[in-house]
């Protein structure tokens, strides 16, 4: 089986710090926790629809990372025909993490990195599941 | 979304995958913040390309600056 990498997409948001802890959490893993495992891509080009993003999306596994209940990431992937194996939003994990409140575009405050951080971990250990499962198949 | 009049619109690429698509997030939010507070407004690109009438009349309502990473030009298109 042709070894597949995981894409990880965060949103792009720039309106508020969510966006950010997103984009954050999606560095911690494609550079420090998963790089092997994982990459990128850019959601515009995506979502302007470049032949060679569309063809990374649709061959390989896609976690959609978002800022907001707009989920711009996850549409984009499913309107470009991706391959979206999960999906989270920054909302809901500031929901469990109430004592934690981001803040900051173009920097986070140290809350908004301790959540990104969280969100890192809980996706790196999707990423694992979903290569396991691509493995066993 | 409320549209304001009187200001400009600043859309940048937010490019995930590449350092210069942060340097045009991070310049965009310098304009906003600090350089022109008062005068300018923003709008996440893909929510932009792929939102609904509120979204796409943001550029027909604010002369916009595109602010790209690389040569795509995400933003300008």
């Amino acid at each position: 089986m042709e070894n597949h990498k995981v894409v990880v997409v965060p949103c792009s948001g720039i309106g508020k710090s969510l966006g950010t802890v997103g984009r954050v959490a999606t560095y911690k893993i494609i550079e420090r926790m998963k790089p092997e495992k994982t990459r990128t891509v850019c959601l515009a080009l995506l979502t302007m629809g470049d032949a060679d993003a569309l063809k990374l999306v649709r061959k390989n596994p896609c976690i959609a990372v978002d800022g907001c209940p707009a989920q711009c990431s996850k549409k984009n992937i499913e309107a470009s025909i991706g391959k979206l194996a999960h999906n989270v939003v920054v909302t809901d994990f500031l929901r469990k993490n109430r004592s934690l409140k981001p803040e900051g575009v173009i920097e986070l405050n140290d809350q908004g990195d301790k959540l990104a951080e969280i969100i890192a971990k809980a996706v790196s250990e999707k990423v694992d599941e979903i290569l396991h499962e691509e493995k066993c198949e | 979304m409320t549209l304001a009049t009187g200001k400009v619109g600043i859309i940048c690429c937010s490019g995930e995958d590449l350092a210069e698509g942060t340097i045009s997030r991070v310049a965009t939010r310098l304009v906003l913040e600090k350089l022109r507070p008062d005068q300018t407004v923003t709008l996440c690109l893909p929510l932009f390309l792929a939102g609904g009438e509120d979204e796409r009349a943001f550029a027909r309502v604010f002369p916009t600056i595109a602010v790209d990473g690389c040569s795509k030009k995400c933003a300008e298109a």
